[in-house]
């Protein structure tokens, strides 16, 4: 009897180890990893070194802490490696500063000081983060621990010397620059601390959830649906319209050739130009239909201004019904060119109202994404896993930033041509051309750094799917980001 | 027979902290699939969208050359 129940007692002790190596395993994956509670009442030893060579002004500090827990069955190292070496603006080595700096013990101790919340913030961030905000004096530390642990993340990746300065800004000044996007703090934090003030006073930050409601109109999804096949028509008719005129084309060539007469082949040909004309015409209008991002009197305005260039054409259409003869249609030609010259400025420069409008609303969306991918970050932090994108979302959104001066840049010399052509385009014709080439080659740098940003994307996503394979993008917070348009509804 | 009783108690409660560890497991692992399914962030339609109304300026380019006829 007592073989067996001691064998049943030995039993016994050892399923009741299960459940503990369960919960100890969830602990581990589930913590932080930052503010495990084995650390409590735990011996912890700290050793410090600290190296300052005077003659080539290189600091150096090394930080261990060692803990060990109450029973002695777990140890863990804390390591710290600190390099003062930096480079000032003037492009010397400068370390007065960093000599200056405290070391890890100080920016630890100074963690330390702060009220819990504040503290778990900055807990969050991990050693290579904290590093950065040694820099800081209590006061500062204590401004940046009230900002968003997303923020705090941002703005420790500023040069030192820029985190430093930027951190004497006032709370909501602050809280303002980090909430901006990487390029634009980058942008900001290299002026003047009363040059940030005042470009942070001039800077519009809007919450939203989804970018849409950065669009400068609500086009109703039925609208949008009818402007798509109204353009898809328009190109079907473009298509066939063109065929056509290329045909009749050879086909008065042959006639010349033969020395019959080319009436009907031309006939047929200025008919075929006049459908092209029209559909190209009512290619754009479904576009601007269409377009989320232009202002509703913007869209009401360029409309019209086509609709009349579609009648005019049509017009001299119904004129080609009564010719009557080759002399007749020389007239009409001769009218048709006169008419496209304009129409085809007025509809280069809607084009690009278009493109740069759209281009507009991609650049919203992308700083939406950039601030929602920094949300997902810290969440991704909670649930205990690290990833490391921060230089593929600066990539990223300097990229973005790159598209958004472009279209800033197009928005001005749209205006510029818009004020040309209002005068009158045949007196403007030689200036329009030249701002409808800068427009152009501008909107194709958008263009290109807007493919830089979605490749970085791309990038950023498989770097997310690596760390956590099933990632759900879908970010629900509000954010708040900057804006320059106006939303008209 | 008190020990018995006693062991057959120890061992039940052993088995009822198992699985009660198990089921905190499971529904940890559970709330995993609940976060799939949302598509990764693009903005390449709207690349493509600018790209097609910018190449559409080469009707303009057709119609010259059309335009450009002697009969």
């Amino acid at each position: 009897m007592k073989k067996p129940t001691s064998l049943m007692l030995l039993f016994v002790l050892l399923m009741s180890t299960i459940p503990a190596a369960i919960f100890a395993d969830e602990n581990s994956n589930g913590g932080s990893g930052y503010g495990d509670q084995k650390l409590l009442d735990a011996r912890v030893e700290v050793r410090e070194e600290t190296k300052v060579e005077t003659g080539d002004t290189r600091t150096e500090s090394r930080l261990e802490i060692k803990t060990e827990t109450k029973d002695g069955e777990s140890e863990e190292r804390m390591e710290f490696r600190q390099r003062t070496r930096q480079v000032n603006e003037e492009g010397t080595e400068d370390n007065s500063d960093i000599s200056n700096t405290r070391s890890r013990i100080s920016i630890m101790e100074r963690i330390e000081k702060l009220p819990e919340e504040k503290r778990a913030k900055l807990e969050f961030l991990g050693k290579i983060k904290q590093e950065r905000l040694q820099i800081l004096d209590e006061t500062s530390l204590g401004k940046v621990a009230n900002l968003e642990k997303d923020e705090i993340i941002k703005l420790a990746n500023l040069r030192a010397e820029r985190l430093k300065e930027v951190a004497m800004l006032e709370g909501e000044e602050l809280s303002k620059l980090a909430k901006l996007t990487r390029a634009r703090q980058e942008e900001l934090a290299n002026l003047g601390r009363e040059e940030i003030k005042k470009r942070l006073e001039e800077t519009r930050l809007v919450k939203v959830k989804t970018s849409s409601e950065l669009n400068r109109r609500d086009v109703e999804e039925r609208l949008i649906l009818r402007a798509r096949e109204d353009y898809s028509k328009a190109e079907d008719d473009f298509m066939e319209a063109r065929q056509n005129f290329l045909e009749a084309k050879e086909r008065i060539a042959l006639a010349k050739e033969e020395g019959k007469d080319t009436f009907e082949p031309a006939k047929e040909h200025l008919e075929n130009i006049v459908s092209a004309m029209v559909a190209h015409l009512e290619k754009l209008k479904a576009k601007i239909q269409e377009s989320e991002n232009l202002g509703n009197e913007e869209v009401i305005t360029i409309t019209e201004e086509i609709d009349i260039k579609i009648s005019e054409i049509k017009a001299i259409g119904e004129k080609l019904d009564e010719a009557t003869t080759t002399q007749n249609l020389k007239v009409l030609r001769n009218e048709l060119v006169e008419i496209w010259k304009d129409t085809k400025q007025v509809a280069k420069l809607h084009a690009y109202r278009v493109a740069d409008a759209r281009i507009e609303g991609l650049t919203n969306r992308a700083k939406v994404l950039e601030k929602k991918l920094e949300i997902l970050l810290v969440k991704i932090g909670e649930d205990g896993i690290s990833i490391d994108v921060e230089d593929k979302l600066v990539k990223f959104s300097n990229s973005v930033d790159e598209a958004a001066k472009k279209t800033k840049e197009v928005k001005e010399k749209i205006r510029e041509a818009v004020e040309l052509k209002n005068k009158g385009v045949a007196e403007n014709a030689e200036q329009l051309q030249q701002l409808h080439q800068e427009i152009n080659n501008a909107l194709r740098e958008a263009r290109v750094a807007l493919e830089e940003a979605n490749n970085t994307l791309k990038e950023i996503v498989v770097i997310f799917r690596e760390a956590k394979e099933d990632v759900d993008f879908e970010v629900k917070e509000e954010v708040e980001v900057e804006f320059e348009g106006e939303v008209e509804g | 027979m008190v020990k018995v009783v006693t062991i057959l108690v120890i061992l039940l409660l052993g088995l009822v902290a198992v699985s009660f560890g198990c089921v905190r497991k499971e529904s940890v692992q559970s709330t995993q699939p609940e976060l799939k399914s949302a598509q990764p962030p693009s903005i390449e339609e709207g690349i493509t969208e600018t790209n097609k109304v910018l190449e559409d300026q080469h009707d303009i380019e057709q119609i010259d050359e059309g335009l450009n006829v002697d009969f």
